[in-house]
C-alpha cells in the first residue's frame, strides 16, 4: 500500500513540475520577438528617405545596402554589402528590375527569415519606352512616392503594431509635404505650351505624366545603355521632326554625346535628378524632387511666367 | 574498315542481287518542284501570320479577354496618357479616402478631399473643373466626377454588411488591388471606373449609379489580372 502511495505522489509531483516548467517558459519574454528593434534594409535612395520619414521617433533601424556613390544600375555586389543582409528583418526593394542584383546577395546572405517589401506594387505602372516590361522608375514621382510611403507604413505597422500610430502620423505628414511640392509645381506648369519633350532615358515617365508632360523621344536604347552613333542620329532626327525644344538628361550621361544632341537637335538641355546617388539622407528624396520640379518649371515655362 | 552494306558491295562480293534494291529514283518535274516550294511557303506564311496576330492583338476587348478581364474591365496600361494621369490621381485620392475613413470613422466629402489639395478633387490648374459628388447607398459609397469634354471618373467603395466581413474566421484575403483593410479589421472593396466617351455620355449627374457598367462605365484594373479576379469586381 505504502509503495503504491509513494508511486502516486511521485507521479503527481512530476506532473506539477512539468506544468510549472511550461508556465515559466510561457512567461519568459521572447528573445527576438516583435518588440525587438526592427532592422529594415533598402536598395534605393528614395526607399531610405521614405522609410526614415515613416519610422521617425521609433527604434526602427533603416539601413542602406549599397554605398552612396554607386548607382544601382552599375552596382556590383560586394562582400561587405552582403553582410548587411544577414541580420535584417525587412528588405525594401524595387522588384521591377531596378535592383535585381539583390537576388544573388540574398542567396549569399542566407537570411531565410527576411521579409521583402516591394512598394512598386502599390502604384499603377507604365510600360517602358523600349520593350513590354514595366518601367521600373516608379520612385521618381510625387504621386507614386505618396502611395509607396503609405504601402510601407501599412506593412511596417503589421510587423510592429505598437508603432502603428506613429507610422501613420508620420506617413500622413510626409505625404502632405510631398503633395505641397507637387501642387506648387503643377500650378506653375499649368500653361506649358509644348508638353512634349525628349529625355535621355526612360526614368522620368512617371514624373512627366503627373504634370501632363510626355517624353516623345527617349534617347537611350535601353536603361543605362549609351546609344550608338546610328541610334544617336536617329534620336536627333526624331527630336527635329517632333520639333522638341527641351531635352531632360541625368547627371551620368556622357557630356560629349549630350553636346552633339544639343547642337544638332537645337534643343535646350536640362538635368533632372535620378535620386540614385549620393549620401543616404532623410530629406534626399523631397529635396531632389523639389529641385526636379523647379527644373521642369525653368525648362518649360517662359521666364516672365515663371517669375524669373 | 567497315564494309559497305550496299547492294553494290554485296554484288562485288558475289552475293545474289535483289531487283527491288535498284529501283531508279525519278527526279521531280520543274512543275512538281515549284508546287512543293509554293506549298512550303504558304505553310510558313500562315504560321507567321498566326504568330504576328497573336502578338499584336488590339488593346480593346480582345486584349481584356486575353488577360482574363470581364467585358466591363480595362487595364490601366492600355489607356491613353491623359486618362492614365487622371486615374493615377484618382487612385491616390482613393487611398486618402480610405485613410480618412480609418481615422475619422466616416467618409470624407468631396470638398474635404479638395481642401487637402488631393487631385482630382482639388481643381487642376489650367484644366476644366471637375465636379465630384459623393453618393451613399447602404454599404456603398461613390464619388462621381464629371468634367467638360472628359470622361467621368468614379471611385466606388463597398463596405461590409454587419456580420459579413470578409476574411473573418481565418479565411485569408486574396492579395489583390481591390481589398483594403481598415484599422478596425473591416474589409473594403475599392474600385476605380471611367465613364463613356464624353460625346456619348448620358450618365445622369450627381446620382448614385447602382451598376456603373450598365451606364457604359469601365472598371480600371491597375495590377496584374491574376491578382484582380473579375468575379468580385462588382
Amino acid at each position: 500500500m505504502a509503495r503504491w502511495v509513494d508511486r502516486l505522489v511521485f507521479a503527481l509531483s512530476a506532473v506539477v513540475l512539468l506544468l510549472g516548467g511550461t508556465g515559466s517558459a510561457q512567461e519568459a519574454p521572447p528573445a527576438a520577438g516583435p518588440t525587438a528593434p526592427l532592422r529594415v534594409g533598402v536598395t534605393l535612395h528614395p526607399y531610405f528617405s521614405w522609410t526614415r520619414a515613416i519610422v521617425a521617433g521609433t527604434d526602427v533601424e533603416v539601413r542602406s545596402l549599397l554605398p552612396g556613390d554607386v548607382d544601382a544600375g552599375s552596382y556590383q555586389p560586394r562582400p561587405e554589402d552582403v553582410a548587411k543582409l544577414k541580420d535584417l528583418d525587412v528588405l525594401v526593394r524595387n522588384g521591377l528590375g531596378h535592383d535585381d542584383f539583390i537576388a544573388a546577395m540574398l542567396t549569399a546572405a542566407g537570411n531565410s527569415s527576411l521579409r521583402q517589401l516591394t512598394p512598386s506594387d502599390a502604384t499603377p505602372t507604365l510600360q517602358g519606352a523600349h520593350g513590354e516590361a514595366a518601367n521600373s522608375h516608379t520612385f521618381i514621382s510625387f504621386t507614386n512616392a505618396i502611395q509607396q510611403t503609405y504601402y510601407l507604413e501599412r506593412e511596417l505597422a503589421k510587423l510592429r503594431p505598437q508603432h502603428a500610430a506613429t507610422f501613420h502620423r508620420n506617413a500622413t505628414a510626409y505625404a502632405r509635404k510631398l503633395r505641397k511640392i507637387k501642387a506648387d509645381a503643377a500650378l506653375a506648369l499649368a500653361e506649358v505650351a509644348q508638353p512634349r519633350v525628349a529625355t535621355v532615358h526612360d526614368g522620368y515617365a512617371y514624373l512627366l505624366q503627373e504634370f501632363g508632360l510626355e517624353a516623345a523621344v527617349v534617347i537611350e536604347p535601353a536603361h543605362g545603355l549609351v546609344p550608338s552613333a546610328a541610334e544617336l542620329a536617329a534620336a536627333i532626327g526624331s527630336i527635329r521632326r517632333e520639333q522638341l525644344t527641351v531635352i531632360f538628361t541625368e547627371e551620368g550621361f556622357p557630356a560629349p554625346l549630350l553636346e552633339v544632341v544639343r547642337r544638332e537637335a537645337g534643343a535646350a538641355v536640362h538635368v533632372l535628378s535620378h535620386v540614385a546617388t549620393g549620401d543616404y539622407t532623410d530629406d534626399k528624396f523631397e529635396r531632389e524632387m523639389a529641385e526636379n520640379a523647379a527644373v521642369l518649371v525653368r525648362a518649360l515655362v517662359p521666364p516672365t511666367k515663371s517669375g524669373e | 574498315m567497315v564494309p559497305e552494306a550496299t547492294p553494290l558491295s554485296a554484288a562485288r562480293q558475289g552475293a545474289p542481287l535483289r531487283g527491288d534494291a535498284l529501283r531508279p529514283v525519278a527526279s521531280p518535274s520543274a512543275r512538281g518542284e515549284t508546287f512543293a516550294v509554293v506549298r512550303a511557303l504558304v505553310i510558313v506564311g500562315v504560321l507567321a501570320l498566326l504568330w504576328i496576330s497573336r502578338g499584336t492583338r488590339g488593346d480593346g476587348a480582345g486584349d481584356a479577354a486575353e488577360l482574363g478581364f470581364a467585358p466591363w474591365q480595362r487595364a490601366f496600361a492600355t489607356l491613353p496618357a491623359g486618362l492614365q494621369r487622371d486615374l493615377r490621381e484618382l487612385h491616390e485620392a482613393g487611398e486618402e479616402a480610405v485613410r480618412w475613413r480609418g481615422d475619422h470613422g466616416g467618409w470624407p466629402t468631396s470638398a474635404e478631399l479638395a481642401a487637402l489639395a488631393i487631385a482630382p478633387f482639388a481643381p487642376r490648374p489650367g484644366a476644366p473643373p471637375r465636379a465630384f459628388v459623393r453618393s451613399d447607398a447602404p454599404w456603398l459609397i461613390q464619388y462621381l466626377g464629371h468634367a467638360e469634354g472628359a470622361r467621368a471618373l468614379l471611385l466606388q467603395v463597398l463596405e461590409p454588411r454587419p456580420g459579413e466581413n470578409e476574411g473573418e474566421g481565418g479565411t485569408p484575403l486574396p492579395p489583390d488591388e481591390q481589398h483594403r483593410i481598415l484599422p478596425d479589421g473591416k474589409v473594403l472593396h475599392v474600385s476605380y471606373w471611367i465613364g463613356p466617351e464624353p460625346q456619348g455620355d448620358s450618365t445622369p449627374r450627381g446620382v448614385f449609379l447602382a451598376d456603373p457598367a450598365r451606364h457604359g462605365f469601365e472598371q480600371v484594373l491597375f495590377g496584374s489580372p491574376a491578382a484582380t479576379p473579375s468575379a468580385e469586381a462588382r
